[in-house]
């Protein structure tokens, strides 16, 4: 684990804390808040912080400092935006799930199918959006994202069924 | 829509900790290619684009203290560590009680084991000097050249040199009097160095070279340094102290009289091959040399 004798003051660790954490704080404000610019500043702004009182905060600390303070900043602004998501547009392969089936099944995802997602994702509930989309797009495991969020692996996995049950609910709806 | 799966169902399926049953029981569901469907176009969504190094950038443009090394950080010094320190000091003075000493002669290494069993190599055409007897209360040597420590555990241990003091699990490493070059090289644990009102605590990567009262930081990656495996590494430093490097270890005679002062050197060269190590300090620094038995003249080849 983390060396608690090292100090957040030294370039060296500040660097190396930055490209571990940097990445992932972000994108979890900007899923969770929907503004990336407003997310980038408030990165930032956390570093920034962190060096200036890097003397009082042990290592081990930082990281909760990081989010803290950051997620601080982000709601201080109070402009919540759709989260824009972008995406590419092609055929995916899927497994048909079937054993029977030799030939793979090929699911064309339309522009439409892809709008409507991003919108019902959009829709989510604050967390349930932030658990998908860093699980889904980020490729973060339920235990990382558990860390981030400060939750339980076991609520990161509720909120993560949900999602998809409403992710579904709402494009039925808007098909129905 | 029947939803008679558990609360964590579908994060167990997007994971593939299903039970057999379980999974085959889905995967004949209705619902299922809904679910897949989702999970197939979620997988189109890019990430979204962070500028790492922009980033970085911009936080150290504002914070503009990343010049400075932080003074009295409140770190305490961690009592139980152990510290290998790299101590490089070229001495044109000292002055000692003789104890025990040890000497090396151009070209030469030794390893000296101290009374508590700290480890100190010696590099060539260096000394070190200490008193059994008070060790236990008084973990102090006197350096002359350059030597990489591994210290046990315990009191205060000192290096004194001409150039200043370097301390391991102490307080002080006052650089006294500056009449030539001081480099430590931290590879575990800290030290402090204190030369005149500036403090510097080194810790693990850590180098503090100090020319004409000139502190400049480098780091290091190495967990010894390059002369324990016989090759010798410079950053920046003045070219004198390369040469005379290169004097202790092939006991030549380099005259480099014809070389302006402020020229420095990057790089290392092997300690057991003088031709390589001439053509690398040529090469790098744009010289010509000639050989003359164990005499040797460094030229600017403009």
């Amino acid at each position: 684990m983390l060396d608690n004798k090292k100090s957040v003051c030294e370039e060296k660790i500040f660097d190396s804390l930055f490209k571990k954490e940097a990445r992932s704080l972000f994108s979890y404000l900007s899923y969770r808040f929907g503004d990336k610019e407003q997310a980038n500043d408030a990165v930032q702004e956390a570093f920034v912080k962190l060096w200036e009182k890097c003397a009082e905060i042990p290592l081990e600390k930082a990281k909760g400092f990081l989010y803290t303070a950051s997620t601080n900043l982000m709601t201080s602004v109070k402009r919540h935006e759709q989260v824009k998501l972008k995406y590419k547009e092609k055929a995916v392969k899927v497994d048909s799930g079937k054993s029977d089936v030799q030939s793979p099944e090929f699911l064309i995802i339309e522009k439409e199918y892809m709008d409507s997602l991003t919108q019902a994702i959009n829709d989510l509930p604050e967390r349930q959006r932030t658990a998908y989309l860093l699980n889904r797009v980020e490729k973060k495991t339920y235990k990382e994202i558990a860390e981030i969020m400060e939750v339980s692996t076991k609520a990161v996995e509720k909120l993560m069924h949900k999602a998809l049950i409403k992710i579904k609910k709402i494009l039925d709806e808007g098909v129905g | 829509m029947k939803e008679n799966y558990d609360d964590t169902f579908l994060a167990r399926w997007l994971n593939n900790e299903l039970t057999d049953e379980e999974r085959k029981a889905f995967e004949s569901s209705e619902e299922f290619k809904k679910y897949q469907k989702i999970i197939a176009a979620t997988d189109n969504i890019e990430q979204e684009p962070f500028d790492e190094e922009s980033a970085l950038r911009n936080i150290k443009s504002r914070t503009n203290k990343f010049s400075v090394k932080p003074k009295n950080s409140q770190t305490y010094w961690w009592y139980g560590a152990a510290a290998a320190v790299a101590i490089f000091v070229f001495a044109f003075l000292f002055f000692y009680q003789p104890t025990t000493l040890v000497k090396t002669a151009h070209g030469e290494m030794d390893e000296v084991a101290l009374p508590d069993g700290s480890l100190v190599r010696l590099n060539a055409n260096s000394s070190l000097e200490f008193n059994e007897s008070k060790w236990s209360e008084n973990r102090v040597v006197q350096l002359n050249g350059e030597a990489f420590f591994d210290v046990e555990k315990g009191v205060k241990f000192s290096v004194n040199t001409s150039a200043g003091r370097v301390t391991v699990l102490g307080t002080e490493f006052n650089v006294t009097q500056l009449n030539g070059y001081l480099r430590v090289a931290c590879y575990e644990g800290r030290v402090l160095v204190e030369s005149g009102k500036e403090k510097t605590e080194l810790s693990e990567g850590m180098v503090v070279q100090v020319v004409n009262d000139k502190i400049q930081y480098t780091e290091t990656e190495e967990s010894s340094p390059a002369w324990t495996t016989n090759n010798s590494e410079f950053n920046n430093t003045p070219v004198k102290y390369v040469f005379i490097t290169l004097e202790n270890q092939y006991g030549v005679k380099v005259d480099y009289s014809d070389l302006k002062q402020e020229m420095t050197f990057t790089g290392r060269f092997p300690n057991d091959d003088l031709k390589i190590a001439l053509q690398i300090i040529s090469g790098s620094l744009g010289l010509e040399y000639k050989q003359d038995g164990d005499k040797i003249i460094f030229k600017s080849n403009k």
